[in-house]
Protein backbone atom coordinates (compact mmCIF):
# COMPACT_ATOMS: atom_id res chain seq x y z
CA UNK A 1 0.00 0.00 0.00
CA UNK A 2 1.08 3.45 -1.08
CA UNK A 3 0.76 5.69 2.00
CA UNK A 4 1.40 8.81 0.50
CA UNK A 5 -1.86 8.17 -1.38
CA UNK A 6 -3.64 7.42 0.98
CA UNK A 7 -2.48 10.35 2.86
CA UNK A 8 -3.55 12.47 -0.20
CA UNK A 9 -6.94 10.52 -0.23
CA UNK A 10 -7.80 11.38 3.48
CA UNK A 11 -6.78 14.73 2.80
CA UNK A 12 -9.68 14.93 -0.26
CA UNK A 13 -12.17 13.23 2.04
CA UNK A 14 -11.70 16.34 4.82
CA UNK A 15 -12.10 18.94 2.31
CA UNK A 16 -15.76 17.24 1.72
CA UNK A 17 -15.88 16.63 5.15
CA UNK A 18 -19.75 16.75 5.32
CA UNK A 19 -20.49 14.71 2.56
CA UNK A 20 -18.25 12.45 3.16
CA UNK A 21 -19.65 12.28 6.47
CA UNK A 22 -23.33 11.57 5.60
CA UNK A 23 -22.18 9.17 2.81
CA UNK A 24 -20.42 7.23 5.86
CA UNK A 25 -23.58 7.33 8.20
CA UNK A 26 -25.76 6.57 4.96
CA UNK A 27 -24.02 3.06 4.33
CA UNK A 28 -23.51 2.27 8.06
CA UNK A 29 -27.28 2.31 8.77
CA UNK A 30 -27.92 0.09 5.88
CA UNK A 31 -25.53 -2.63 6.41
CA UNK A 32 -26.71 -2.18 9.98
CA UNK A 33 -30.19 -2.45 9.05
CA UNK A 34 -29.73 -5.30 7.03
CA UNK A 35 -27.36 -7.07 9.10
CA UNK A 36 -30.22 -6.72 12.28
CA UNK A 37 -32.62 -8.04 9.25
CA UNK A 38 -30.65 -11.04 8.47
CA UNK A 39 -29.72 -11.98 12.02
CA UNK A 40 -32.76 -11.95 13.51
CA UNK A 41 -34.72 -14.23 10.82
CA UNK A 42 -31.43 -16.54 10.78
CA UNK A 43 -31.68 -17.08 14.76
CA UNK A 44 -35.41 -17.83 15.16
CA UNK A 45 -35.27 -20.10 11.47
CA UNK A 46 -32.14 -21.44 13.07
CA UNK A 47 -34.84 -22.47 16.53
CA UNK A 48 -37.63 -23.23 14.84
CA UNK A 49 -35.82 -25.54 11.96
CA UNK A 50 -33.90 -27.53 15.78
CA UNK A 51 -37.49 -28.22 17.07
CA UNK A 52 -38.70 -29.15 14.36
CA UNK A 53 -37.43 -32.27 15.01
CA UNK A 54 -39.13 -32.74 18.60
CA UNK A 55 -42.29 -32.46 16.72
CA UNK A 56 -44.41 -35.46 15.74
CA UNK A 57 -43.56 -36.45 12.37
CA UNK A 58 -47.66 -36.33 11.14
CA UNK A 59 -50.32 -34.35 12.84
CA UNK A 60 -53.64 -35.13 12.20
CA UNK A 61 -56.74 -32.93 12.02
CA UNK A 62 -60.65 -33.82 11.57
CA UNK A 63 -62.54 -31.51 8.83
CA UNK A 64 -65.96 -30.79 9.37
CA UNK A 65 -68.16 -28.42 7.01
CA UNK A 66 -64.61 -26.80 5.72
CA UNK A 67 -63.41 -26.23 9.53
CA UNK A 68 -61.65 -27.59 11.65
CA UNK A 69 -63.46 -29.69 14.40
CA UNK A 70 -63.23 -32.47 17.45
CA UNK A 71 -62.40 -35.86 16.63
CA UNK A 72 -62.76 -39.27 18.44
CA UNK A 73 -59.64 -40.60 20.25
CA UNK A 74 -60.44 -43.84 19.65
CA UNK A 75 -59.85 -43.08 15.80
CA UNK A 76 -55.85 -43.56 16.41
CA UNK A 77 -56.47 -47.02 17.16
CA UNK A 78 -57.69 -47.68 13.21
CA UNK A 79 -54.28 -45.35 12.13
CA UNK A 80 -52.05 -47.73 14.26
CA UNK A 81 -53.36 -50.40 11.74
CA UNK A 82 -51.47 -48.20 8.57
CA UNK A 83 -48.13 -50.82 8.20
CA UNK A 84 -45.26 -47.74 9.37
CA UNK A 85 -46.89 -46.05 12.30
CA UNK A 86 -45.34 -46.45 15.33
CA UNK A 87 -47.85 -45.21 17.07
CA UNK A 88 -51.03 -42.76 16.92
CA UNK A 89 -52.06 -40.97 20.40
CA UNK A 90 -55.32 -37.97 20.60
CA UNK A 91 -54.15 -35.05 21.62
CA UNK A 92 -56.34 -32.59 24.09
CA UNK A 93 -55.46 -28.88 23.13
CA UNK A 94 -56.74 -25.85 22.10
CA UNK A 95 -56.82 -22.02 23.23
CA UNK A 96 -58.37 -20.08 25.62
CA UNK A 97 -59.55 -16.55 26.11
CA UNK A 98 -58.38 -14.55 29.06
CA UNK A 99 -60.77 -11.47 28.87
CA UNK A 100 -58.80 -9.75 31.24
CA UNK A 101 -55.85 -9.17 29.57
CA UNK A 102 -57.29 -9.54 25.93
CA UNK A 103 -55.26 -12.27 25.31
CA UNK A 104 -55.72 -16.28 24.27
CA UNK A 105 -53.70 -18.99 26.43
CA UNK A 106 -52.37 -21.86 24.61
CA UNK A 107 -53.73 -24.96 26.76
CA UNK A 108 -52.31 -28.28 26.40
CA UNK A 109 -53.25 -31.81 27.53
CA UNK A 110 -51.22 -34.24 28.89
CA UNK A 111 -51.18 -37.80 31.20
CA UNK A 112 -50.37 -37.35 34.63
CA UNK A 113 -48.05 -40.48 34.26
CA UNK A 114 -46.09 -38.87 31.34
CA UNK A 115 -44.84 -35.89 34.03
CA UNK A 116 -43.86 -38.50 36.47
CA UNK A 117 -42.06 -41.22 33.70
CA UNK A 118 -40.12 -38.43 31.77
CA UNK A 119 -36.86 -38.05 32.97
CA UNK A 120 -36.67 -34.65 30.69
CA UNK A 121 -39.47 -32.94 32.31
CA UNK A 122 -36.89 -32.04 35.55
CA UNK A 123 -35.24 -29.90 33.20
CA UNK A 124 -38.18 -27.72 32.12
CA UNK A 125 -39.73 -27.18 35.82
CA UNK A 126 -38.18 -26.99 38.53
CA UNK A 127 -41.49 -28.39 40.19
CA UNK A 128 -42.46 -31.37 38.67
CA UNK A 129 -46.14 -32.23 40.28
CA UNK A 130 -48.68 -32.35 38.19
CA UNK A 131 -51.97 -33.76 38.96
CA UNK A 132 -55.19 -33.23 37.61
CA UNK A 133 -55.91 -29.80 40.10
CA UNK A 134 -52.93 -28.36 38.97
CA UNK A 135 -51.19 -26.96 36.06
CA UNK A 136 -47.88 -25.66 34.50
CA UNK A 137 -47.61 -22.16 32.90
CA UNK A 138 -45.44 -20.09 30.94
CA UNK A 139 -43.62 -17.13 32.52
CA UNK A 140 -46.32 -15.11 30.22
CA UNK A 141 -49.24 -16.33 31.29
CA UNK A 142 -48.10 -16.01 35.52
CA UNK A 143 -46.92 -12.48 34.64
CA UNK A 144 -50.59 -11.76 33.49
CA UNK A 145 -52.55 -13.61 36.04
CA UNK A 146 -50.76 -11.80 38.97
CA UNK A 147 -51.61 -8.84 37.20
CA UNK A 148 -55.32 -9.97 37.93
CA UNK A 149 -54.67 -11.03 41.45
CA UNK A 150 -54.24 -14.95 40.45
CA UNK A 151 -51.07 -15.71 42.12
CA UNK A 152 -51.77 -19.16 42.88
CA UNK A 153 -54.39 -20.24 40.92
CA UNK A 154 -56.62 -20.17 38.42
CA UNK A 155 -60.70 -20.29 37.85
CA UNK A 156 -61.24 -21.13 34.41
CA UNK A 157 -64.63 -20.61 32.83
CA UNK A 158 -65.99 -23.68 31.17
CA UNK A 159 -68.51 -23.99 28.54
CA UNK A 160 -71.18 -24.26 30.64
CA UNK A 161 -70.54 -21.27 32.65
CA UNK A 162 -69.26 -22.90 36.16
CA UNK A 163 -65.67 -22.40 36.91
CA UNK A 164 -63.09 -24.50 37.48
CA UNK A 165 -60.14 -23.81 40.05
CA UNK A 166 -56.75 -24.87 38.71
CA UNK A 167 -53.81 -24.45 41.24
CA UNK A 168 -50.40 -23.60 39.53
CA UNK A 169 -47.59 -26.30 40.26
CA UNK A 170 -44.90 -25.05 38.53
CA UNK A 171 -43.33 -22.37 35.53
CA UNK A 172 -41.74 -23.58 32.63
CA UNK A 173 -38.06 -22.46 32.41
CA UNK A 174 -37.06 -19.18 31.02
CA UNK A 175 -34.50 -20.52 28.57
CA UNK A 176 -37.62 -21.85 26.71
CA UNK A 177 -39.94 -18.88 26.78
CA UNK A 178 -39.98 -18.44 23.31
CA UNK A 179 -42.15 -21.48 22.92
CA UNK A 180 -43.85 -21.59 26.76
CA UNK A 181 -44.83 -18.14 27.06
CA UNK A 182 -48.00 -18.61 26.82
CA UNK A 183 -48.39 -22.15 27.55
CA UNK A 184 -50.65 -23.93 30.47
CA UNK A 185 -50.18 -27.83 30.62
CA UNK A 186 -52.59 -29.26 32.04
CA UNK A 187 -54.00 -32.64 32.61
CA UNK A 188 -55.95 -33.84 30.10
CA UNK A 189 -58.93 -34.74 31.22
CA UNK A 190 -58.94 -31.79 33.53
CA UNK A 191 -58.62 -30.07 30.38
CA UNK A 192 -61.19 -31.60 28.71
CA UNK A 193 -63.34 -30.66 31.71
CA UNK A 194 -62.83 -27.03 31.38
CA UNK A 195 -63.15 -27.28 27.40
CA UNK A 196 -66.50 -29.25 27.13
CA UNK A 197 -65.03 -32.15 25.68
CA UNK A 198 -66.31 -35.82 26.18
CA UNK A 199 -64.55 -38.77 27.57
CA UNK A 200 -62.74 -39.51 24.20
CA UNK A 201 -63.04 -36.23 22.35
CA UNK A 202 -59.89 -34.59 21.15
CA UNK A 203 -58.44 -31.93 19.48
CA UNK A 204 -56.00 -34.50 16.73
CA UNK A 205 -54.02 -37.20 16.67
CA UNK A 206 -50.28 -37.39 16.54
CA UNK A 207 -48.44 -39.90 14.67
CA UNK A 208 -44.77 -41.49 14.49
CA UNK A 209 -43.83 -43.35 11.63
CA UNK A 210 -40.77 -46.04 12.73
CA UNK A 211 -39.11 -45.10 9.53
CA UNK A 212 -38.28 -41.26 8.83
CA UNK A 213 -38.39 -42.18 5.43
CA UNK A 214 -41.66 -43.52 5.04
CA UNK A 215 -43.59 -40.17 6.24
CA UNK A 216 -44.89 -39.33 2.44
CA UNK A 217 -46.33 -42.63 2.09
CA UNK A 218 -48.29 -42.64 5.51
CA UNK A 219 -49.17 -39.99 5.06
CA UNK A 220 -50.62 -40.79 1.46
CA UNK A 221 -52.28 -43.91 3.14
CA UNK A 222 -54.09 -41.99 5.77
CA UNK A 223 -55.28 -39.19 3.36
CA UNK A 224 -56.95 -41.80 1.00
CA UNK A 225 -58.38 -43.93 3.46
CA UNK A 226 -59.83 -40.99 5.70
CA UNK A 227 -60.36 -38.18 3.00
CA UNK A 228 -61.44 -35.81 6.10
CA UNK A 229 -58.80 -35.80 7.71
CA UNK A 230 -56.08 -32.74 6.57
CA UNK A 231 -52.30 -34.08 7.01
CA UNK A 232 -49.68 -32.40 8.29
CA UNK A 233 -46.43 -33.63 7.97
CA UNK A 234 -43.14 -32.31 9.48
CA UNK A 235 -42.18 -31.04 5.87
CA UNK A 236 -45.36 -28.94 5.43
CA UNK A 237 -44.60 -27.22 8.65
CA UNK A 238 -41.10 -26.43 8.07
CA UNK A 239 -42.57 -24.66 4.31
CA UNK A 240 -44.65 -23.00 6.56
CA UNK A 241 -41.89 -21.60 9.08
CA UNK A 242 -40.38 -20.51 5.52
CA UNK A 243 -44.13 -18.78 4.93
CA UNK A 244 -44.11 -16.91 8.12
CA UNK A 245 -40.45 -15.55 7.83
CA UNK A 246 -40.70 -14.41 4.53
CA UNK A 247 -44.16 -12.35 5.17
CA UNK A 248 -41.85 -11.01 8.07
CA UNK A 249 -38.95 -10.11 6.13
CA UNK A 250 -41.86 -8.07 3.82
CA UNK A 251 -41.86 -5.93 6.36
CA UNK A 252 -38.17 -5.38 7.11
CA UNK A 253 -38.32 -4.95 3.15
CA UNK A 254 -39.88 -1.54 3.89
CA UNK A 255 -37.43 -0.57 5.59
CA UNK A 256 -34.53 -1.86 3.25
CA UNK A 257 -36.16 -0.04 0.49
CA UNK A 258 -35.98 3.64 2.06
CA UNK A 259 -31.93 2.94 2.67
CA UNK A 260 -31.40 1.27 -0.36
CA UNK A 261 -33.18 4.07 -2.11
CA UNK A 262 -30.59 6.57 -0.55
CA UNK A 263 -28.10 4.77 -1.02
CA UNK A 264 -28.49 4.32 -4.48
CA UNK A 265 -29.01 8.65 -5.10
CA UNK A 266 -25.82 8.54 -3.74
CA UNK A 267 -24.31 6.38 -6.11
CA UNK A 268 -26.13 7.78 -9.30
CA UNK A 269 -24.50 11.36 -7.96
CA UNK A 270 -21.20 9.50 -8.34
CA UNK A 271 -21.89 7.77 -11.20
CA UNK A 272 -23.37 11.15 -13.24
CA UNK A 273 -20.01 12.50 -13.46
CA UNK A 274 -17.77 14.14 -11.39
CA UNK A 275 -17.94 18.05 -10.52
CA UNK A 276 -15.64 20.60 -12.22
CA UNK A 277 -13.51 21.21 -9.33
CA UNK A 278 -12.70 17.49 -9.03
CA UNK A 279 -11.73 17.06 -13.04
CA UNK A 280 -9.83 20.23 -12.69
CA UNK A 281 -8.19 18.32 -9.78
CA UNK A 282 -7.59 15.55 -11.89
CA UNK A 283 -6.33 17.53 -14.96
CA UNK A 284 -3.15 19.10 -12.39
CA UNK A 285 -2.11 15.60 -11.40
CA UNK A 286 -1.82 14.46 -14.66
CA UNK A 287 -0.12 17.38 -15.60
CA UNK A 288 2.31 17.48 -13.02
CA UNK A 289 3.25 13.53 -14.06
CA UNK A 290 0.74 11.54 -12.46
CA UNK A 291 -0.62 8.09 -14.20
CA UNK A 292 -4.10 6.83 -14.51
CA UNK A 293 -3.23 4.26 -12.14
CA UNK A 294 -2.42 6.70 -9.43
CA UNK A 295 -5.29 8.76 -10.10
CA UNK A 296 -7.55 5.76 -9.77
CA UNK A 297 -5.60 4.36 -6.49
CA UNK A 298 -6.53 7.65 -4.65
CA UNK A 299 -10.09 7.32 -5.89
CA UNK A 300 -10.21 3.83 -4.60
CA UNK A 301 -8.60 4.43 -1.56
CA UNK A 302 -11.35 7.16 -1.07
CA UNK A 303 -14.09 5.00 -1.41
CA UNK A 304 -12.78 1.61 0.31
CA UNK A 305 -11.65 4.04 3.30
CA UNK A 306 -15.63 4.98 3.67
CA UNK A 307 -17.13 2.23 2.66
CA UNK A 308 -15.25 -0.57 4.36
CA UNK A 309 -14.96 1.11 7.71
CA UNK A 310 -18.77 1.90 7.64
CA UNK A 311 -19.27 -2.16 6.62
CA UNK A 312 -17.28 -3.06 9.87
CA UNK A 313 -18.69 -0.90 11.60
CA UNK A 314 -22.82 -1.66 10.58
CA UNK A 315 -21.70 -5.41 11.19
CA UNK A 316 -20.46 -5.02 14.50
CA UNK A 317 -23.54 -2.88 15.45
CA UNK A 318 -25.92 -5.02 14.33
CA UNK A 319 -24.15 -8.23 15.86
CA UNK A 320 -23.88 -6.01 19.31
CA UNK A 321 -28.02 -4.94 18.75
CA UNK A 322 -29.13 -8.35 18.57
CA UNK A 323 -27.35 -10.63 20.10
CA UNK A 324 -25.68 -8.80 23.32
CA UNK A 325 -29.34 -5.83 23.33
CA UNK A 326 -31.68 -8.58 22.01
CA UNK A 327 -32.55 -5.94 19.47
CA UNK A 328 -35.37 -3.95 21.34
CA UNK A 329 -37.40 -1.96 18.98
CA UNK A 330 -36.80 -4.01 16.02
CA UNK A 331 -37.94 -7.47 17.97
CA UNK A 332 -41.23 -6.52 18.03
CA UNK A 333 -42.18 -6.63 14.69
CA UNK A 334 -41.72 -10.44 14.85
CA UNK A 335 -43.75 -10.68 17.78
CA UNK A 336 -46.92 -8.79 16.82
CA UNK A 337 -48.86 -6.47 18.94
CA UNK A 338 -50.03 -9.05 22.24
CA UNK A 339 -49.81 -8.11 25.43
CA UNK A 340 -48.28 -11.42 25.75
CA UNK A 341 -44.73 -10.79 24.55
CA UNK A 342 -41.76 -12.85 25.63
CA UNK A 343 -38.38 -11.56 26.74
CA UNK A 344 -36.73 -13.55 25.30
CA UNK A 345 -32.68 -14.07 23.93
CA UNK A 346 -31.83 -14.95 20.11
CA UNK A 347 -30.03 -17.66 19.71
CA UNK A 348 -26.32 -17.30 18.04
CA UNK A 349 -25.97 -17.97 14.90
CA UNK A 350 -22.79 -17.34 12.91
CA UNK A 351 -22.97 -17.20 9.10
CA UNK A 352 -20.45 -16.35 6.41
CA UNK A 353 -23.20 -15.90 3.79
CA UNK A 354 -25.03 -13.00 5.76
CA UNK A 355 -21.72 -11.19 6.21
CA UNK A 356 -20.43 -11.55 2.44
CA UNK A 357 -24.04 -10.64 1.31
CA UNK A 358 -23.92 -7.53 3.11
CA UNK A 359 -20.42 -6.81 2.00
CA UNK A 360 -21.55 -7.14 -2.00
CA UNK A 361 -24.45 -5.26 -1.22
CA UNK A 362 -22.69 -2.04 0.00
CA UNK A 363 -18.46 -1.60 -0.49
CA UNK A 364 -18.02 -2.80 -4.10
CA UNK A 365 -21.21 -1.14 -5.48
CA UNK A 366 -19.67 2.12 -3.77
CA UNK A 367 -16.30 1.73 -5.09
CA UNK A 368 -16.94 0.98 -8.43
CA UNK A 369 -19.75 4.05 -8.31
CA UNK A 370 -16.51 6.30 -7.22
CA UNK A 371 -13.23 4.98 -9.70
CA UNK A 372 -15.88 4.59 -12.43
CA UNK A 373 -16.21 8.53 -13.55
CA UNK A 374 -12.55 9.04 -12.17
CA UNK A 375 -11.60 6.31 -14.93
CA UNK A 376 -13.17 8.32 -17.25
CA UNK A 377 -11.48 11.40 -16.92
CA UNK A 378 -8.30 10.00 -16.23
CA UNK A 379 -7.91 8.63 -19.61
CA UNK A 380 -8.60 12.01 -21.44
CA UNK A 381 -5.44 14.18 -21.86
CA UNK A 382 -4.56 16.46 -19.33
CA UNK A 383 -5.18 19.88 -20.96
CA UNK A 384 -8.16 18.46 -22.69
CA UNK A 385 -9.32 17.88 -18.97
CA UNK A 386 -8.54 21.64 -17.55
CA UNK A 387 -10.26 22.99 -20.83
CA UNK B 1 2.99 8.44 8.48
CA UNK B 2 0.71 11.74 9.05
CA UNK B 3 -1.89 11.87 12.15
CA UNK B 4 -4.97 10.88 9.46
CA UNK B 5 -3.53 7.75 7.70
CA UNK B 6 -3.08 6.62 11.70
CA UNK B 7 -6.46 7.51 12.56
CA UNK B 8 -7.63 5.63 10.20
CA UNK B 9 -5.39 2.49 10.48
CA UNK B 10 -6.71 2.87 14.28
CA UNK B 11 -9.81 3.09 13.42
CA UNK B 12 -9.40 -0.12 11.16
CA UNK B 13 -8.17 -1.92 13.91
CA UNK B 14 -10.20 -1.20 16.52
CA UNK B 15 -13.26 -1.97 14.33
CA UNK B 16 -11.88 -5.56 13.55
CA UNK B 17 -10.56 -5.76 17.17
CA UNK B 18 -14.43 -5.28 18.07
CA UNK B 19 -16.10 -7.50 15.69
CA UNK B 20 -13.69 -10.27 16.67
CA UNK B 21 -13.95 -10.02 20.47
CA UNK B 22 -17.61 -9.54 20.07
CA UNK B 23 -17.78 -12.96 18.02
CA UNK B 24 -15.48 -14.62 20.61
CA UNK B 25 -18.10 -13.72 23.22
CA UNK B 26 -21.00 -14.42 21.89
CA UNK B 27 -19.45 -17.92 20.52
CA UNK B 28 -18.50 -18.74 24.25
CA UNK B 29 -22.22 -18.29 25.35
CA UNK B 30 -23.28 -22.22 25.53
CA UNK B 31 -26.49 -22.61 23.05
CA UNK B 32 -26.21 -25.70 22.92
CA UNK B 33 -28.22 -26.53 26.24
CA UNK B 34 -30.40 -23.93 26.33
CA UNK B 35 -31.77 -25.75 22.72
CA UNK B 36 -31.32 -29.03 24.53
CA UNK B 37 -34.00 -27.31 26.83
CA UNK B 38 -36.08 -26.07 24.10
CA UNK B 39 -36.02 -28.95 21.78
CA UNK B 40 -37.16 -31.28 25.17
CA UNK B 41 -39.83 -28.72 25.78
CA UNK B 42 -41.24 -29.19 22.18
CA UNK B 43 -41.03 -32.61 22.68
CA UNK B 44 -43.02 -32.41 25.50
CA UNK B 45 -46.02 -30.36 24.39
CA UNK B 46 -45.82 -31.46 20.72
CA UNK B 47 -46.75 -28.27 19.29
CA UNK B 48 -45.58 -26.13 16.98
CA UNK B 49 -44.27 -22.56 16.31
CA UNK B 50 -42.89 -19.38 18.27
CA UNK B 51 -44.60 -17.18 20.52
CA UNK B 52 -44.34 -14.47 17.45
CA UNK B 53 -48.04 -14.07 17.58
CA UNK B 54 -50.77 -14.44 19.81
CA UNK B 55 -53.52 -13.62 17.83
CA UNK B 56 -56.18 -16.93 17.46
CA UNK B 57 -55.35 -19.22 15.63
CA UNK B 58 -52.26 -17.78 14.61
CA UNK B 59 -50.11 -18.82 17.64
CA UNK B 60 -49.67 -22.38 16.48
CA UNK B 61 -50.33 -21.07 12.71
CA UNK B 62 -48.64 -24.54 11.25
CA UNK B 63 -51.77 -26.27 12.66
CA UNK B 64 -53.99 -23.67 11.56
CA UNK B 65 -56.19 -23.28 8.13
CA UNK B 66 -57.52 -20.02 6.26
CA UNK B 67 -60.63 -21.00 7.52
CA UNK B 68 -60.27 -21.68 10.94
CA UNK B 69 -60.71 -17.78 11.30
CA UNK B 70 -63.95 -17.90 10.70
CA UNK B 71 -64.53 -20.46 13.21
CA UNK B 72 -67.65 -20.88 14.97
CA UNK B 73 -66.37 -22.02 18.34
CA UNK B 74 -68.16 -19.51 20.80
CA UNK B 75 -65.41 -19.54 23.75
CA UNK B 76 -63.27 -17.28 21.57
CA UNK B 77 -63.99 -14.00 21.55
CA UNK B 78 -62.99 -12.29 17.37
CA UNK B 79 -61.37 -9.70 17.36
CA UNK B 80 -60.19 -9.83 13.80
CA UNK B 81 -61.13 -7.23 11.18
CA UNK B 82 -61.82 -10.82 9.17
CA UNK B 83 -64.72 -11.88 11.38
CA UNK B 84 -66.90 -9.10 10.25
CA UNK B 85 -69.11 -8.94 13.78
CA UNK B 86 -66.78 -8.13 16.42
CA UNK B 87 -68.47 -8.57 19.73
CA UNK B 88 -67.19 -6.81 22.50
CA UNK B 89 -66.30 -8.76 25.96
CA UNK B 90 -66.75 -7.83 29.66
CA UNK B 91 -64.04 -5.40 30.88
Amino acid sequence: MNFQLLEYALKNLQREYFKNLFIFIVLTLMTWLLGTMFLITNSMKHELNLTLDSLPDIILQYKKAGVSSTLDERQSENILEIPGVQSAEGRVWGYYYFENADVYFSLMGVDEFQTQTRKSFVNLVAKQSLDNSSMIVGEGVVRLLERSYYKDYFNFIKEDGSVKKVFIAGIFQTQTQLESNDMIVIEKNTLRDIFGFSEYEATDIAVNVTNKLEVPTVALKITQRYPNYRVLTKEDMRVSYENIFNYKNALFLGLFVIAIFIFLVIVYERLSGVSSAQKREIGILKAIGWRVEDVLRVKLYEALVISFLAYLLGIVLAFGFVYIFNAPLVKDIFLGYSEIKPAFELLFVFDFETLFLLFFLSVPIYVLASVIPSWRIATLDADEVMR
Amino acid sequence: MSRSVKIVTFSFFVLSFLLISELFYLRSIDNEQCLKVKQEFVSFVGLPDLVLSNEPYLRHRSLSSVFDIYSVDPTLREHQKETFILTKGIK
